[in-house]
């Protein structure tokens, strides 16, 4: 996994990490890399070549 | 007939399911299948899987022709003459257990009453049978309370393991799949850029926590638990489980984590 790969992943991802910070709180097990909850896309990425429905569903 | 719960393990994929289902094959309290992953009802349910029954149907016709004899067997020596007759063929399992399968998503009988009979089948006097399909992760509300009040005394369990490490794991998974039956080469990098081209969609669909901790959040507490990929592997962890399930505390074996474990360089 490359340093781009994964930040890629914790964009696409970040609802995901949010979500269960919210629900679970301090239950998250400590290795959880819970800072992704507020990943942003990453600048390599070019945002108009990435697919309408992948980032409509990012919001 | 037994009067088992069910336990539904909805997911996730690559957070701990197939240890769980091992885990629960060695319980005395707790009954599975031959067959981890039923797909019932998300082939019951979902149009866009029917694959899993064709799938299924595809590997119970590779076998040759049984002698008529031991098709028409019938009573409780014919399962069991029919699998020692029957070649296993790959990870497909046994025929039997597929002809099982493919009987099941064939019946239209009503309140799954095929359904019901399969996972029921060999559970003798055990509290629980347990089915462990990680694709239910994308039924949603509706249908999990469907599920929750077609079978009374039902309870749901949740797997869940850093999204980023999930992903990648299933990322690898499908180029695996990809490489012997698409064309070789392909990797977890190439999976990933499909993803962003929106293809491989049901990649997405299964990372989706939010989605699924919502769906199952319809339903009373009580009858659902969470567990953590990370932290699921030790002795409190599996109390709790089986305190949740009302059954005797087993250990498990925890340094057998079947397809667990991922690189990150």
């Amino acid at each position: 996994m490359t340093v781009e790969q994964r930040n890629t992943m914790r964009w696409l991802l970040a609802p995901s990490y949010k979500a269960v910070s919210r629900a679970f709180g301090d239950e998250v097990p400590a290795s959880w890399d819970v800072s992704a909850a507020e990943a942003q896309i990453p600048d390599f990425l070019d945002r108009s070549k990435i697919h309408h429905s992948v980032l409509e569903r990012l919001g | 007939m037994t009067q088992a719960n069910f336990l539904f393990c909805v997911g996730a994929q690559k957070a701990g399911t197939t240890w769980l289902y091992s885990y629960f094959a060695a319980h005395p309290q707790v009954h599975v299948q031959p067959i981890k992953e039923i797909h019932y009802f998300n082939v019951l349910w979902d149009s866009k899987q029917i694959g899993f029954r064709r799938m299924r149907e595809k590997h119970l016709a590779s076998f040759p022709p049984l002698p008529k004899s031991v098709l028409t067997l019938t009573g409780r020596f014919a399962r069991g003459a029919r699998s020692i007759l029957a070649t296993e063929r790959g990870d497909g399992g046994l025929y039997e257990d597929s002809r099982r399968l493919v009987e099941m998503y064939a019946s239209e009988e009503p309140d799954h009453a095929a359904y019901r009979r399969l996972m029921l089948d060999g559970a003798a006097d055990k509290p629980w049978v347990a089915d462990i399909t990680p694709d239910y992760s994308v039924l949603g509300g509706r249908r999990y309370r469907q599920m929750s009040d077609a079978f009374p005394g039902s309870k749901f369990l949740y797997l869940m393991r850093d999204p980023v490490q999930r992903m990648w794991s299933h990322l690898k998974m499908r180029a695996e799949w990809m490489c012997a039956h698409v064309r070789p080469g392909i990797t977890a990098g190439d999976v990933l850029q499909k993803v962003l081209e929106g293809r491989e969609r049901h990649i997405l669909d299964r990372s989706n926590y939010r989605g699924t901790l919502f769906a199952l959040g319809q339903l009373p507490a009580d009858r659902v638990k969470y567990m953590f990929y990370e932290t699921m592997f030790a002795n409190d962890a599996i109390a709790g489980l089986c305190r949740f399930l009302g059954v005797d505390f087993h250990p498990g074996n925890y340094n057998h984590r079947v397809r667990g474990g991922v690189e990150v360089s």
